[in-house]
């Protein structure tokens, strides 16, 4: 670790300090050995935890499901209206009273705690959100188990990390392990998870956490698998895609998709700060109220309730028309409005999905209509239209495409899957600058991180900030005395040693050298302990921060030759970084020196 | 020479003796979660599937009440706790397949048949949904899979339907060379009984393999003289043969065993006609030979005269300004064969009908085309008639 590996300077120390310095050095690379130890064992423990967890949470939901909707498909029509509705009154009460850290899908609480908070989700939170969001999706409100699996994963391995006493740094590693574990098990999708965590709660791949991830994904999977069986979320019909031309029409999903997610996320965004900004008793009501339209919404179209995975198996085996399909698309994005944006707890990744799932059999069947011999079965089109939802929606590309890869278990959808999310992205993007993770965080007074402009930040490079070399290069074979001569004005000198060999020397010093009668003297011989790290074009710039030292500037060589192609100073770089966003009017002469 | 290695702290001690306690506890609370995780979902999962077992058993009534929408509506909801059961997939194909859904059924059945694509009843049921979407091909493919799949139990008979269910699509199809092969197949699949033979005649005469048929009706009679169905199966597949007298043995021992059955007795009748008419007939004498082509001549004009159109009525007593109607005219090969016929009668009015050595060919020939003439154009014979119709098939060498 980089703090044992710091030097000290025994010479200075008092008597007796030495060996309280070495013992303290120890102790502390004992607890770092420790932690490293415990963490990978953590990350299946969290991942085995969170995966149970999420197995009971699913249960629960099934159970109360069947009891408060009644056994049958379509539920009883007299309890429609009332059971989400009364059930809504239980969590308003329960989230005001007693769990108000339970709000919200999970996503951006998890966030918090890892940015804001060093990791830590109460164990109340945990438990509310299990009580609460099962109790929600149970009684039909359109919303999912994924993203309360997420909070709940990672509210528990902060748990765990809090019992073993782990430090803030372990402690923020950890939350990302549960949350991978949690939705890993909720959508029986490992690879999509990991991608997930890593796109939208961590935001970087770091190699140090993204093992752990792994295995805490994989624990959480096989513990779901084991208790709820190895098999998809969907059995999916066999698909060909037999006529390239048939991109074409998979492109045109692409654009109805996005716009669809569009506006669903415009709503959203638009309609949650109002509700917020109602009186605080209204909190008792909203969700109570957003159930009631969702049983309404229900009476007449029952697939929006609940998370909605039957409906996609339906869609899938195409037991709609592809004008029912659009009718139940805008009932389902309206059905989720109401729910997410009433405060009451449970995801968007599943509503997320259905909505897709809708919207690509309506495209798909729409187009088969139009056009028969191009456009092949709705199936195809329905898994699309989850990709392109979730790329839309929740503006996580990568995810989307491996989530429907995994969950449907077939890879031959790849090819239409990559370019309709792509065009769903883009236009979601281009509409709506913020995604909606990141538009509810700034709704709830956060300032988190947003994974995707991180993705997109700038990523600046030495050849921004590399200039001409203002002084001349020296050689080895110069003597000090005409060093000194040649650097005229300038306070510091490159001097090349031969191949790959640089070095640098403050003019003061070479001054002191003449004075000292060292004038004659080469300046390899001078400088022969001496060596200046040297940059490439490429390298990001802040590669110049962490090797300049106390060094003014550095040579940047080219990769192959190692030949001279300019230098970079502290204050171009400084200057550099503060004009990012605009170009630096040396960098064209630069560039032209490579 | 090693150094001593270093006592440990009696933090770092105190540290691990905790990280061993949380990590036994952690282990702990890990097995406590399995076994309460376990016990939550075996009860959910008995739930579920009692629950599934209701709406299958629901939906199974549906069916056998002719409700096939709400059999598919009970099997769906089956299927919403209980997706990976093939039984209730099996009983959503069939309800939907009954509900006129054959998309959807097709599409349930094709999951099972990727499972299990040697399942008899997954086949038969395919076969079904093919059969009913009119892909032919695909309908036969998929009975044959299902006569040589896989049944769970009764197999023999599960076969045998099937198969029957085949040749019955393949004779609605028009198939009948495909249908005799399949009928042929399953003779040699069932068991030697009289019945089974009969019923596999009367499938052979269905699409005119009355070789065969003939010979399974006489295989029965083997096992009883006297069986009815057999008898006049026998007769029937002999009059076809063009075996007339053969016919008639068997016919006349039907119609004794019931004197007043509908079947055998109009049958017999027209065998004893063609047996009286042939003058080809083995054994018939020369005189005989002639007093029969004179008769079937005159049987032949009596045919030619009710076919041809009558002369317009005039009116009675009257005469009237408008001249009476021209009949209308005769068909051309009608006509022709009308002025060949007052020739014969010119001749045989003369005695000099059987004037040079092919004037029977010629007088019977002529016979012929006046059945076969007016046939086609006033419609099936009967009766004589139809006797010599069949007699002027024998002669142009095919049976009935």
């Amino acid at each position: 670790m980089s703090t044992a590996s710091h030097g000290a300077r025994p010479g200075v120390l008092p008597p007796g300090a030495g060996a309280e310095q070495a013992n303290r050095r120890a102790a502390r690379k004992w607890a770092a050995v420790r932690e490293e130890r415990l963490f990978l064992f953590l990350a299946i423990v969290i991942g085995v935890i969170a995966g149970l967890a999420v197995v009971c949470f699913r249960v629960v939901i099934g159970w109360l499901q069947l009891y408060l909707l009644g056994s049958p498909l379509t539920p009883l029509a007299h309890r429609l209206p009332l059971v989400p509705a009364l059930v809504g009154l239980v969590i308003g009460a329960l989230l005001v009273l007693v769990f108000s850290g339970a709000r919200g899908s999970g996503v951006n609480q998890t966030k918090a705690a890892l940015y804001i908070y060093d990791g830590y989700i109460p164990f109340r939170t945990v438990v509310g959100k299990f009580i609460t969001s099962a109790l929600a999706i149970g009684s039909g409100q359109s919303l999912g188990p994924e993203d309360p699996s997420i909070q709940m994963g990672a509210g528990l391995a902060s748990l765990v990390g809090r019992k073993l006493k782990l430090s803030r740094a372990r402690m923020r590693l950890l939350a990302p392990l549960g949350a991978a574990a949690g939705l890993a098990a909720a959508f029986n999708a490992p690879i999509a998870s990991i991608l997930f965590v890593i796109e939208e709660v961590i935001g970087q791949w770091s190699m140090s956490i993204l093992s752990a991830v792994v295995l805490s994904a994989v624990a959480g999977t096989v513990v779901e698998r084991w208790f709820l069986g190895a098999h998809s979320l969907f059995t999916v019909p066999p698909f060909e895609l037999r006529n390239p031309v048939e991109l074409a029409a998979y492109a045109g999903l692409g654009v109805v998709g996005g716009f669809a997610s569009l506006a669903f996320v415009k709503a959203v965004i638009w309609l949650r700060p109002k509700l917020k900004a109602m009186p605080r008793w209204t909190q008792y009501f909203q969700p109570a109220i957003g159930g009631l339209l969702v049983g309404i919404i229900a009476i007449w179209y029952p697939q929006v309730l609940g998370a909605g995975y039957i409906i996609i198996n339906q869609a899938l085996h195409a037991q709609f028309l592809w004008t029912t399909l659009a009718i139940l698309a805008v009932m389902k994005i309206l059905a989720t409005l109401f729910s997410f944006t009433s405060g009451t707890p449970g995801g968007m990744f599943a509503p997320t999905l259905v909505i897709g799932a809708l919207v690509g059999g309506a495209v798909g069947g729409f187009e088969h209509l139009l056009f028969p011999h191009i456009a092949a079965g709705v199936s195809a089109y329905v898994m699309v239209g989850m990709g392109v939802a979730f790329a839309g929606i929740l503006r996580a590309p990568m995810t989307s495409v491996f989530m429907i890869i995994e969950i449907s278990g077939s890879y031959t959808v790849v090819l239409p899957l990559l370019i309709a999310n792509s065009i769903a992205f883009f236009i979601s993007r281009s509409f709506q600058h913020t995604p909606i993770f990141d538009a509810l965080t700034h709704q709830d007074g956060l300032d988190l991180p947003s994974m995707e402009e991180r993705r997109e930040e700038e990523v600046l490079h030495v050849e921004d900030a590399m200039q001409p070399p203002t002084s001349p290069v020296l050689q080895w074979s110069d003597t000090v005395a005409s060093a000194l001569t040649a650097a005229g004005d300038n306070a510091f000198v490159l001097v090349h040693g031969g191949g790959a060999r640089w070095a640098g020397i403050p003019t003061a010093r070479l001054a002191a050298l003449v004075k000292d009668g060292m004038g004659q003297h080469r300046l390899g011989e001078v400088l022969a302990a001496s060596r200046l790290p040297t940059l490439h074009p490429d390298e990001p710039l802040e590669m110049f921060l962490r090797e300049a030292g106390d060094a003014p500037l550095l040579p940047v060589v080219h990769r192959a030759d190692d030949r001279l192609l300019g230098i970079a100073t502290l204050s171009g770089v400084l200057a550099t970084y503060r004009h990012a966003d605009t170009p630096v009017p040396a960098m064209q002469s630069q560039k032209g020196l490579a | 020479m090693s150094t001593p290695t270093p006592p440990t702290p009696p933090s770092q001690l105190r540290q691990a003796r905790q990280d061993t306690v949380a990590l036994a506890v952690l282990i702990a609370v890990v097995l406590i979660g399995f076994a309460v995780t376990a016990w939550l979902v075996r009860r959910y999962d008995a739930v579920r599937a009692a629950r599934a077992w209701n709406w299958q058993r629901d939906g199974a009534q549906a069916l056998q009440r002719g409700q096939p929408r709400q059999a598919a509506e009970d099997y769906r909801n089956a299927l919403a706790y209980n997706s990976d059961n093939a039984g209730y997939q099996f009983g959503l194909g069939t309800a939907l397949f009954q509900s006129g859904e054959l998309n959807q059924a097709r599409h349930y059945f094709s999951i099972l048949w990727q499972q299990t694509p040697q399942s008899g009843p997954v086949n038969l049921s395919l076969a079904r949904v093919e059969a009913k979407d009119g892909n032919a091909s695909a309908a036969v493919r998929y009975y044959h899979n299902a006569i040589y799949g896989l049944w769970q139990s009764n197999g023999a008979a599960q076969r045998e339907a099937a198969r029957r269910e085949l040749i019955a699509f393949l004779l609605r199809e028009g198939e009948e060379t495909q249908a005799d092969a399949e009928i042929l197949a399953l003779g040699a699949t069932l068991p030697p009984t009289a019945a089974a033979r009969i019923a596999i005649g009367q499938q052979l005469l269905a699409v005119g393999d009355n070789h065969h048929a003939l010979q399974e009706f006489q295989a029965a009679l083997h096992q009883g003289a006297n069986n009815y169905a057999a008898l006049v199966g026998a007769g029937r597949a002999s009059f076809r043969l063009a075996q007339y007298a053969q016919a008639r043995a068997y016919l006349q021992r039907a119609v004794r065993l019931r004197p007043h059955d509908i079947v055998a007795a109009p049958l017999l009748a027209t065998t004893n006609e063609v047996l009286e008419l042939d003058p080809y007939a083995f054994g018939v004498s020369r005189p005989e030979r002639d007093e029969r082509v004179r008769r079937d001549l005159q049987i032949a004009l009596a045919r030619l005269h009710r076919c041809l159109p009558a002369p317009p009525p005039t009116k009675a007593g009257g005469k009237s300004s408008v001249a009476p109607a021209a009949p209308a005219p005769a068909p051309a090969p009608l006509a022709k064969l009308a002025a060949t016929g007052q020739a014969l009668q010119r001749q045989m009015a003369r005695g000099q009908l059987f004037r040079g050595p092919d004037a029977v060919s010629q007088i019977m020939g002529f016979v012929f085309q006046v059945e076969q003439a007016t046939a086609a154009t006033c419609g099936a014979p009967t009766g004589s008639d139809l006797a010599l119709l069949l007699i002027a098939r024998q002669r142009a060498g095919g049976g009935q």
